[in-house]
């Protein structure tokens, strides 16, 4: 979800600097608007906050430091429950707890209860430790809480990684911090990753990008830093939705990267070189654009052979064509401006696909907010979890002509006729496109031959777009969401297809919003606490991402069973086998707004 | 966010303009704008496949489409977050994999909000190879006439034989699988991946065949051998084999420094805003005012701000050079301005030891202050004023360059020389980079700047903004630009309308009738302007103005009501009630409105008119939008339950109101409730009095 909506619409009083220390704070103190649980998971997630010191400290354990903690009498099962393998590769090995639960076995009081679950970190490092409150029930003097527990630290063998849930009891206590009263783990799951490299992925940015005066210049500072520096007027946006793009544009083999990024700042072409390092080409390539960009592709739009650039800007969906091909050697990756298809609604993900078979590519834009005019105002999306208002997505039809067949050489007619035809309504793509698209991929999900469309929205239910060809044999598309079990409901931010399970049919995962504060408040009684209608569908909005199985046609919603839906406020979620042994990964790009005050919303 | 916004969150586009909605979000939005996070610090997510497929439960009776268990191991993804080393705890957006150092492993590289804005990751899954994973790679050539070039959209599907039976992990084997892939432009969140088709094997070691399915309609067969990469060409049915440069790929890895540290900025804005009142007190306590003398550098500091003296003596080291630029300095002091670290004592005492040798002074709370407003227009987030702060001005008084914190004299002087530079080249300044636009750059309409100021108590500065934005509507529509801040005419009514509630009468008439002359049809100021003919008693003149907007706009909440306002002064119900009726219609939470039609169908002498049910309704209605704290409301609450009977409420009610009333001192409200009160003890209904016959 995009909030920055809000922020351009409300142009109300923007008040005082603490120059002047006028005014009253503005607070975000959840006792004076009257959510009890809310100062009551607040006063658990202090207690918390000491469980992690002591389990990350290096000495031992002493019983007084639990005062003040948990009641004298409190004992619990493991901490690290009996486990069994579930999964072992190479490097990989996945444990989780036996489905037994042993009544009869040990129960620690609390110092040996943390003893045992640090004990595999103490020879290591010491771990990283999270806990976090994600459900609250409130229930006269007793409080009770599910925590997520994550723990990741090194150890002889390589590393540990321990995700798991305690529900958790607490004694409430006028005056007095919440007391432990007892702790059940719920769910407990172990990775071990035996490598001498700490983790699977290397942070390889430096090396890669360092020699460039754009890495430390531009790329190293956060877009929070450069707003404070570009006016807003030139189009820098605070929410930071800038695209990227991975394309061959030199014909060299190596695929390059093409990083968009806001008004003011230069879109950046980095050109791959051998020895895996990138060098800064974006002027000489002529796409150094400093309109705001959101989303880019690199793909062959007239069919010469080689990558043109195509890039949702402020201004438009700016379309370069790629001189690689037809020109003379000077030209190697190098772009040339070949339309501006101006748009008053301001567009996030681009997704190219042949729509129609008739051999060239075609793009579909979402449309996010209408008219992002800088100056006027946009509309907010009302009601939230189903708006109708947001800008229009589009289909554009490749009428290019002059295609140049590959064998063409040198000194032919150059640049082609760059034309191409918003075909949005007339194949049925209109249905539904103003509710607010961030993405959309295409898949040919029923295996008939050509592109569906599944269009990600971020204030409405994500659509599903089944292409066919009509008696007339003229292209179609129908939105079977409803029919196929595939629309999603929540603040849709990606969409991504794989072959999850391996039955030949193309499946779905989608990207949402899992808030521990949102999941915590939805199920309180106090929200939309007027209209029950509300405040049910609301639950289903912080609740995290889907995956959607595909068999035939129908979509299933797995997300639970995956056990995939904890993002947290995602973004790009895309599919990636990580351990090539066939089975494909996901992994979610996650955060939204990260400024100096940490205190989250 | 939750609790505030979401939890009023409105089902229509009406309710989402009520006061709770509206105040919820603009709090949000200040708390954001401020600099507070939102769901930031998230760590990144991964989740690792363990093979297995979706099992139907038997007998599932739910019917919807919900999931059902895995199979006996739990679920079918594990949590490798921090394993994986993906984990970070930046606002990702963008992710793109790519096999990019030939290892037969997908690398990938991230953009972000947070910096540093572009990660590239090496997956060291392939390294120490012995028994490492299986995989294959192909790059599809569409013909370029049925098929596009690219082949986005083929499908391909990947035939595998069976691997060793002995194999360690019985999860990795794929026997005789059909491993599917899509080649796609653009896909996940504002991402497009490599055009490499991966494909990780396993423990396979054997292809069967690769069935490409080409975009268009072909299908075409292709061998391949595990761990090779190779160019897939529509029609040639030979899969030609592709080597990476043979240079060593040698990536050390490391962590990328923050580098968000630097405070200082110097920024040269591409659209000048003006700065119209610059005003400031000598230290013997005379008011001096900037006029329009040659560009001046307007310096905020104060005395226990260290950089400021280093700041303000390298000023004055090199005064002569700046002089000869014509540059003239005005530094002022803010100690003592909100805040108690110094005092005007100290800053008089810093100048006289500095021997500072151009104009110095006390800055006032209201340069202050429109200086931060004028920084939050322009920035669009709020952060409090640095010290020291300067701006670079014009001599008609626009800001052409903002510093926050110190500025070099280098920079300075670098500064001046692009004073009168056109709106490109004062873009190309604007950012420390190179590049090119699109289009020319965008201008904020002045008009804006009325309403960034209104708030305040001081008119003077929206006042001056007025000017200003008149004078450059004209200028621009003399030069053809017609449709110039069209929001001016807007904006100038909003001025009226405060100007009125001011008591400055006549101005605001002024200005309403300065915007209808900009635009005729404008119903705003049509509107306004008949509030401030009604403040100045020109009763049928309002009225007229009032005719003049529902004909604009006939659903003109403001204008319905005070048409029905007028007649019911005059005694025409009929007409009264059908005018707060379309007002209510327009806006249920109209206040005025509920609270006034209410009143008719609780008192009116008139039965006919009287509808005690109804008024109920509205007086609650009204109530609630004002927390049951305002006087008037529960007032008019209460005679709504006298009408209806119910008299134990009304005197409940009443008694509430009266407290309220004697509380804030409305002193006549109080007396004219006492005696409505004195009414519904007895159990009578206070009915207003029948007008005698003239």
């Amino acid at each position: 979800m995009r909030l920055s909506s809000i922020k351009f619409i409300l142009l109300t009083a923007m008040f005082l600097g603490s120059l002047l220390a006028d005014g009253k704070p503005v607070s975000d103190d959840p006792s004076r608007d009257g959510w009890k649980t809310e100062v009551l998971s607040g006063e658990v997630s202090k207690q918390l906050q000491r469980i992690s010191a002591l389990l990350m400290q290096v000495h031992t354990v002493t019983p007084d430091q639990f005062d003040g903690l948990v009641l004298e009498n409190f004992r619990t099962a493991p901490l690290r429950p009996a486990l069994k393998v579930v999964y072992q590769d190479r490097m990989i090995t996945v444990r989780r707890r036996t489905p037994v639960i042993d009544d009869e076995g040990i129960l620690h009081h609390g110092g040996a209860a943390l003893e045992q679950l640090r004990r595999p970190y103490m020879d290591g490092y010491v771990p990283r430790v999270e806990l976090k409150v994600v459900g609250v029930k409130l229930a006269g003097a007793v409080f009770r809480t599910s925590v997520l527990v994550n723990l990741f630290g090194r150890t002889p063998e390589g590393t540990l990684e321990e995700n798991g849930t305690w529900e958790c009891e607490w004694l409430l206590q006028d005056g007095v911090a919440p007391l432990l009263v007892s702790l059940a783990v719920t769910e407990f799951e172990q990775v071990a990753l035996a490598s001498r490299n700490p983790t699977i992925f290397a942070d390889c940015s430096e090396a890669v990008l360092g020699a460039n005066a754009c890495w430390s210049e531009q790329f190293s500072h956060s877009i929070a830093w450069w707003v404070q520096r570009i006016e807003f007027m030139q189009g820098i946006d605070v929410n930071g939705h800038f695209g990227i793009a991975v394309g061959d544009i030199d014909n060299d083999g190596l695929e390059d990267v093409y990083v968009a990024q806001g008004g003011g700042l230069p879109n950046r072409m980095l050109r791959h070189n051998p020895d895996g390092t990138v060098t800064d080409v974006s002027k000489a390539a002529g796409v150094d654009w400093m309109t705001g960009t959101s989303g880019v592709l690199l793909a062959d739009f007239d069919n010469d052979g080689d990558q043109d650039l195509v890039a949702a800007t402020l201004d438009g969906l700016l379309f370069n064509i790629n001189d690689t091909i037809g020109g003379d050697g000077d030209d190697i990756g190098k772009f040339t401006r070949a339309a501006l298809i101006e748009t008053t609604d301001y567009m996030l993900s681009l997704a190219a696909a042949d729509y129609d078979n008739d051999g060239d590519l075609d793009l579909f834009a979402c449309g996010y907010f209408s008219e992002e005019n800088r100056g006027k105002v946009a509309a907010s999306p009302v009601p939230y979890f189903d708006a109708v208002n947001g800008g229009k997505n589009i289909l554009l039809r490749n009428d290019t002509v002059g295609y140049r067949q590959a064998s063409d050489t040198v000194g032919n007619e150059r640049a082609p006729d760059w034309r191409f035809t918003d075909v949005t309504n007339s194949v049925g793509l209109d249905k539904g496109a103003t509710r607010f698209a961030m993405a959309a991929a295409f898949e040919d999900y029923d295996n008939d031959g050509d592109q569906d469309l599944y269009v990600a929205n971020d204030f409405g239910p994500n659509l599903l777009y089944r292409n066919d060809t009509d008696a007339s044999g003229a292209r179609h598309f129908t939105e079977v969401s409803a029919a196929t079990g595939s629309r999603d409901r929540g603040f849709s931010m990606s969409a991504a297809w794989a072959d999850v399970d391996h039955n030949g049919w193309m499946d779905l995962y989608v990207s949402n919003m899992y808030s521990a504060a949102g999941n915590r408040i939805v199920k309180q009684k106090e929200f939309v606490q007027d209209d029950p209608w509300l405040h049910e569908h609301m639950q289903y909005l912080a609740r995290g991402n889907t995956l959607l199985y595909n068999h035939s046609g129908t979509f299933t919603d797995g997300s639970e069973a995956a056990g995939v839906m904890m993002g947290r406020w995602s973004w790009a979620s895309p599919f990636c086998d990580i351990n090539n042994d066939s089975w494909t990964d996901i992994l979610v790009g996650n955060g939204y707004l990260t400024n100096d005050n940490s205190h989250d919303l | 966010m939750w609790r505030q916004v979401l939890s009023q969150s409105p089902r229509t586009a009406k309710q989402a303009k009520t006061p709770g909605f509206q105040a919820a979000v603009g709090e949000f939005d200040k708390m954001l704008s401020r600099g507070m996070s939102l769901s930031g610090r998230e760590r990144n997510c991964a989740f690792l496949n363990l093979g297995g497929t979706l099992r139907r439960r038997s007998g599932s009776s739910t019917g919807g489409n919900r999931d059902v268990a895995g199979g006996g191991k739990g679920k079918i993804f594990a949590n490798v977050s921090a394993t994986s080393g993906f984990d970070f705890s930046d606002d990702a957006r963008g992710v793109a994999p790519v096999d990019w150092d030939f290892d037969g492993d997908l690398d990938l590289w991230l953009v972000n909000r947070s910096g540093p804005q572009v990660r590239f990751l090496r997956n060291d899954s392939s390294i120490g190879s012995e028994q490492a994973n299986n995989w294959v790679q192909f790059r599809l050539e569409g013909n370029g006439t049925t098929t596009n070039r690219d082949a986005i959209g083929a499908r391909i599907e990947v035939i595998v034989r069976e691997a060793d039976a002995h194999s360690p992990n019985p999860k990795s084997e794929i026997r005789n699988s059909k491993l599917i892939k899509t080649l796609r432009a653009g896909e996940g969140y504002l991402s497009q991946h490599s055009k490499w088709l991966h494909v990780g094997l396993g423990s396979a070691d054997q292809i069967e065949h690769v069935t490409v399915r080409w975009p268009g309609g072909d299908v075409e067969q292709f061998n391949a051998a595990v761990n090779h990469r190779y160019r897939l060409v529509q029609g040639t049915g030979q899969a030609k084999l592709w080597h990476p440069p043979p240079e060593p790929v040698k990536l050390v890895a490391s962590v990328p420094e923050q580098q968000d540290s630097e405070t200082n900025a110097a920024v040269f804005l591409a659209d000048p805003l003006p700065l119209p009142i610059v005003q400031w007190q000598t230290f013997g306590g005379e008011a001096v005012a900037l006029q329009d003398d040659g560009p001046v550098l307007v310096n905020l500091w104060a005395s226990w701000c260290v950089p400021c003296v280093a700041e303000l003596t390298a000023f004055s080291r090199h005064h002569r050079e700046l002089d000869e630029m014509g540059l003239r300095i005005v530094a002022l002091s803010v100690d003592g301005l909100g805040d108690h670290r110094g005092t005007p004592a100290n800053a008089q005492e810093l100048v006289k030891r500095l021997k500072l040798p151009f104009d110095t002074g006390m800055a006032d709370r209201r340069l202050v202050e429109a200086l931060d407003r004028l920084f939050d227009k322009i920035f669009q987030i709020h952060e409090s004023l640095p010290v020291p702060t300067s701006v670079l001005l014009t001599a008609d008084r626009r800001i052409v360059a903002i510093y926050k914190g110190t500025v070099s004299v280098d920079r300075l002087l670098e500064d001046l020389q692009y004073l009168d530079a056109d709106p490109p080249q004062r873009r190309e300044r604007l950012t420390p980079f190179a590049g090119r636009w699109i289009t020319p750059p965008r201008l904020l309409p002045l008009s804006s700047l009325i309403i960034a100021f209104l708030d305040g108590e001081d008119l003077d500065y929206p006042l001056a903004y007025a000017d200003l934005a008149i004078a450059e509507k004209t200028a621009m529509a003399g030069n053809g630009h017609t449709d110039w801040d069209v929001k001016l005419p807007d904006n100038l009514a909003t001025l009226g309308q405060t100007l009125a509630a001011a008591g400055r009468l006549k101005e605001a008439e002024q200005m309403c009738r300065r915007a209808i002359a900009f635009e005729p049809k404008n119903a705003e100021a049509n509107f306004a302007l008949g509030e401030v003919m009604l403040l100045r008693n020109r009763i049928t003149h309002a009225s007229r103005q009032f005719q003049v907007t529902l004909r604009l706009h006939p659903a003109h909440v403001g204008a319905n009501y005070r048409m029905g306002w007028l007649f019911m002064r005059r005694g025409h119900v009929d007409r009264a009630v059908n005018y707060f009726r379309n007002a209510l219609r327009a806006d249920p939470t109209h206040q005025l409105s509920l609270l006034d039609l209410a009143q008719i169908l609780s008192t009116h002498w008139d039965p006919q008119y009287r509808d005690g049910r109804e008024a109920l309704k509205l007086a609650q209605s009204a109530c609630a939008a004002t927390a049951f704290v305002d006087a008037v409301a529960l007032h008019t609450l209460a005679g709504a339950h006298a009408a209806v009977g119910t008299f134990a409420e009304a005197v409940r009610i009443a008694q509430d109101a009266l407290i309220i009333a004697e509380q804030s001192e409305q002193n006549q409200l109080a007396e004219f409730i006492r005696g409505n009160l004195a009414l519904f003890q007895a159990g009578r209904p206070y009915h207003q009095r029948k007008p005698e016959r003239r």
